[in-house]
């Protein structure tokens, strides 16, 4: 059956999907578009749909890949037309590759994200805000406390930090970007990076207005990071 | 005028990061009609008054949405009551109640639309009204306001809402919301309100509270005036023919999870079952389907234009289609191609159903409930419900042959000339089912330990237009009773027993019997903080009774009271079709133990619906009825 991997953006007013939402949007958008898709087997046959990396509801991405089964033969541009013509412009399926069985162990071994946060220009103190982000990326720990499943747990976010850095500022707010470890074997949220930068006392108050915006996500291959498509 | 974008950047950068299910406020959803507010003239806001999730799971509301938004001339847009949260957000913010479609406020649209599917949405109407920033009394708003209007099955005893909504439309909307539609010119050239309102009252179906005055004397009416050109009583609206209605077939498809998250089609509407209780088997008459053709081709193309992953064939007891075996047979082959599951939305009683839920394979997803209302077949008789003991057992025998292991039962306790007999009735039966279980387990070899039979108890609330509109309710000490009786008679661990929130009944039925003294009720229990009330997490009793106090008005007395036959109700001028005399035929009738057959197996049992509104039951394969 063939396999192929897109990329798809999550835009605007949809970022307010959840990770389980987006799944159903697309496998409704497969199914308007005429396309076969693939189930697997068993009592609850369920289609073949994997999303790499679930973002957290309210960010935006241009970067959401996922690999889809169908049950009829059919080329990549073929696949990227079709649901063209079935998703809005904020859910546009940017690219579409048939997937090898390579590509299918990359989703496996998603490591980091790149996000772009924009923060409100009276969240920030006077300092200038790129020597606050230097200091703290010299520090070998910052740890911030993170409710999980009920109970709060401390944890260290500097060994998941890679990058951080200013890329703009202006009179009305800053962007930062971000390369974050993502995956299942380590993972920081975006949220729990501005939480560690509200205790270090870089965002001032209530981090209202804050956006956040996943740019890619990478997976590692023989040491190296590599895009997932 | 329209500040549709300043609204959509506050809600979505400064307000949806705060609260739950955000997605329940931001519209988007595939096949929402988006339409230029420049290019039409008459705008209508669908608003339901409940969440989001529980609103697009609503039929009804996506035919009216995508009926008017089908005119060139209108758009339809549709707002939800925002959970709690949400609500707080939005008034800290001063943000005011708003289209998903547009963000525009409530306040700009020509026409509010509220949907009364339930008596205790009251208080999320006069929030939602107030979130709009519009005066909560009909009588403070005058042209500058957008009309507001609302329908559904609660309208048929509009008289609590009364003084909140201006004009109430009584039966189906499909046509009448065309002709109000159309009013809208007029109403606009209109100098006053109520000049806008004789405007709508001459509408067949259209009842405009404001036109009748209205005084009591215990909890009947003593006397009704109504100013000339209202009718003296409203005629219901009924579509003859569902085939002239088409259902939509672009419907929209919400992103986040509702509660009824398919596709669906209606078979038909109307019910003349004619369980005495029962509400929608009195206002939704006569039986009315669609072809099987008109409904497999609108399934086929709904699945098509939404890419639902199940479809639904909805009624009000979908078994009793005429032809609902050939209709399963021809889809069942499509939707197992297309991996889509297929449903119909309850089951009968007896094993034909079990049947055809099976080879729908539906009982696999959503486990088997049958509702046999009462415990003993004099009981049942006295309901009008037409199924036996016999009925049950075949029904759960074919539940069980087919491997299903866990039945639930779901019965009705405090219905009128109950006795404890019947209270008791409830566990023998749910005893009965457990032994024949597990003999069927024995005699295939499985556990008999593991069938379990789960009881669902709801309390009667007598409802208006029903035979059974006169009688009292239980008192919730002698509810209560009547639980701890049933709960010593069940004897097997095997059975297990849950019950509703009696209060919860105790003020449906204050509020579905109420009349035009209970609207300052429902409004201080709102300004107490009422909201959500049928959610249990914000049902708060207390301040209801504490509102009904201050008003002088004891919610036992009205649910708790019984009328005179020969009493005006204070919904007696809101017509259903139904003859008065039928329903008092059926109450004596019930008294007496006596059935009465469904018109569709045999002849017209004379309810008045057919002559009255010139109509007849639409069936199409055979079973024809001659009212
Ligand atoms: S008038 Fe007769 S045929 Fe028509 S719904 Fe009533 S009982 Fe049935």
């Amino acid at each position: 059956m063939p396999r192929f991997r897109i990329r798809m953006r999550k835009m605007g007013r949809y970022a307010f999907l959840s990770h389980l939402d987006l799944m159903r949007a697309l496998e409704r958008a497969v199914r308007r578009s005429g396309l076969r898709l693939a189930f697997s087997e068993g009592f609850h046959p369920h289609p073949k749909i994997s999303f790499a990396a679930p973002l957290s509801v309210g960010v935006s991405s241009e970067a959401e890949v996922a690999d889809i089964e169908l049950a009829c033969a059919t080329s990549a541009d073929e696949v990227r037309e079709r649901l063209a013509a079935h998703l809005p412009e904020e859910l546009r399926v940017d690219r579409v590759v048939q997937a090898s069985a390579d590509d299918q162990s990359l989703m496996s071994r998603v490591a980091v994200a790149r996000y772009r946060i924009s923060v409100p220009a009276d969240l920030l103190g006077n300092r200038p805000l790129g020597d606050q982000i230097m200091r703290l990326l010299e520090r070998d720990s910052l740890t911030v406390s993170r409710e999980r499943k009920g109970s709060t747990e401390v944890v260290d976010v500097r060994p998941m930090i890679f990058e951080l850095a200013v890329v703009h500022a202006d009179a009305c707010h800053a962007e930062i970007e971000a390369v974050l470890a993502t995956g299942s074997k380590s993972n920081l949220r975006p949220a729990d990076l501005i939480a560690a930068l509200r205790e270090c006392g870089i965002l001032a108050g209530e981090p209202v207005g804050v956006t956040v915006h996943r740019v890619e996500i990478f997976a590692e291959q023989n040491g190296t990071l590599v895009p997932l498509i | 005028m329209r500040n549709g974008s300043t609204l959509e950047r506050i809600v979505m950068t400064e307000i949806l990061p705060l609260v739950q299910k955000p997605g329940r406020y931001v519209g988007g959803e595939h096949n929402a009609v988006r339409k230029s507010w420049d290019q039409v003239d008459k705008r209508f806001l669908f608003a339901f008054p409940d969440v989001y999730d529980v609103g697009m799971s609503h039929l009804g509301l996506k035919i009216l949405y995508h009926k008017i938004n089908a005119r060139r001339d209108a758009l339809c847009e549709r707002a939800f009551a925002p959970w709690p949260d949400m609500e707080s957000q939005m008034r800290s913010r001063g943000v005011p109640l708003y289209s998903l479609e547009s963000f525009t406020p409530a306040a700009e649209f020509d026409i509010i639309g509220f949907t009364l599917q339930y008596e205790l949405n009251y208080t999320n109407v006069l929030n939602m009204l107030d979130l709009a920033g519009i005066p909560l009394r009909s009588s403070d708003r005058d042209q500058t306001h957008p009309l507001v209007i609302a329908g559904g099955p609660v309208a048929y005893n509009p008289e609590p809402l009364a003084s909140f909504i201006d004009a109430f439309v009584i039966g189906d909307g499909e046509e009448v919301i065309d002709e109000i539609l159309d009013a809208v010119p007029a109403l606009r050239r209109s100098a006053s309100r109520p000049e806008s309102l004789a405007v709508l009252s001459k509408i067949s179906g259209v009842y405009v509270p404001s036109f009748y005055n209205v005084e009591y004397s215990g909890l009947s009416v003593s006397r009704i005036d109504h100013s000339p050109q209202a009718p003296g009583e409203i005629t219901p609206r009924r579509v003859a023919d569902l085939e002239s209605v088409p259902p939509p077939d672009k419907m929209i498809v919400p992103l986040i999870e509702v509660i009824h998250d398919r596709a669906a089609v209606e078979l038909f509407r109307g019910c003349s079952r004619g369980c005495r209780f029962c509400q929608a088997g009195m206002i939704y008459r006569p039986v009315r389907e669609r072809t099987a053709e008109t409904v497999r081709k609108h399934v086929l193309e709904q699945l098509a234009d939404t890419g639902y992953d199940e479809v639904s064939l909805v009624s009000l007891s979908s078994a009793d289609y005429s032809s609902i075996e050939s209709l399963v047979e021809s889809l069942a082959d499509d939707c197992r191609e297309q991996q889509v599951a297929l449903s119909l939305p309850s089951l009968r009683v007896d094993s034909f159903s079990i049947d055809l839920a099976d080879r729908m394979q539906q009982l696999r997803k959503s486990g088997i409930t049958f509702a046999p209302e009462a415990g003993t077949q004099r009981l049942r008789d006295v309901i009008n419900k037409n199924v036996t003991e016999g009925d049950l057992i075949q029904a759960v025998s074919a539940a069980f042959a087919r491997g299903w292991m866990t039945v639930k039962l779901y019965f009705m306790i405090g219905l009128p000339f109950e006795t404890d007999e019947d209270v008791i009735g409830i566990a023998d039966l749910a005893h009965k089912v457990v032994q024949r279980g597990r003999e069927m387990a024995r005699d295939a070899g499985t556990s008999p330990g593991r069938v379990k039979v789960n009881i669902t108890l709801a309390s009667f609330v007598p409802k208006p237009h029903t035979p059974f509109q006169w009688v009292k309710q239980d008192h919730p000490a002698e509810f209560q009773r009547k639980i701890d009786l049933l709960r010593r008679s069940i004897r097997s661990k095997a059975v297990k027993l849950s019950w509703n929130n009696p209060e919860v009944s105790l003020l449906e039925a204050a509020l579905s019997r109420g009349d035009r003294r209970v609207g300052p009720v429902i409004q201080s229990a709102w300004q107490k903080g009422c909201r959500f009330d049928s959610w249990d997490e914000w049902f708060s009793p207390g301040k209801w009774w504490e509102a009904f106090d201050e008003s002088g008005i004891d919610p036992l007395y009205i649910g708790g009271s019984e009328r005179d036959l020969d009493s005006r109700l204070p919904w007696d001028h809101i017509g259903t079709g139904v003859s008065k005399r039928f329903l008092i035929d059926e109450y004596e009738r019930a008294r007496r133990g006596e059935t009465t057959p469904d018109c569709r197996l045999e002849k017209c049992t004379g309810c008045g619906v057919c002559p009255e509104l010139g109509l007849s039951p639409v069936l199409y394969a055979g079973g024809a009825v001659d009212a």
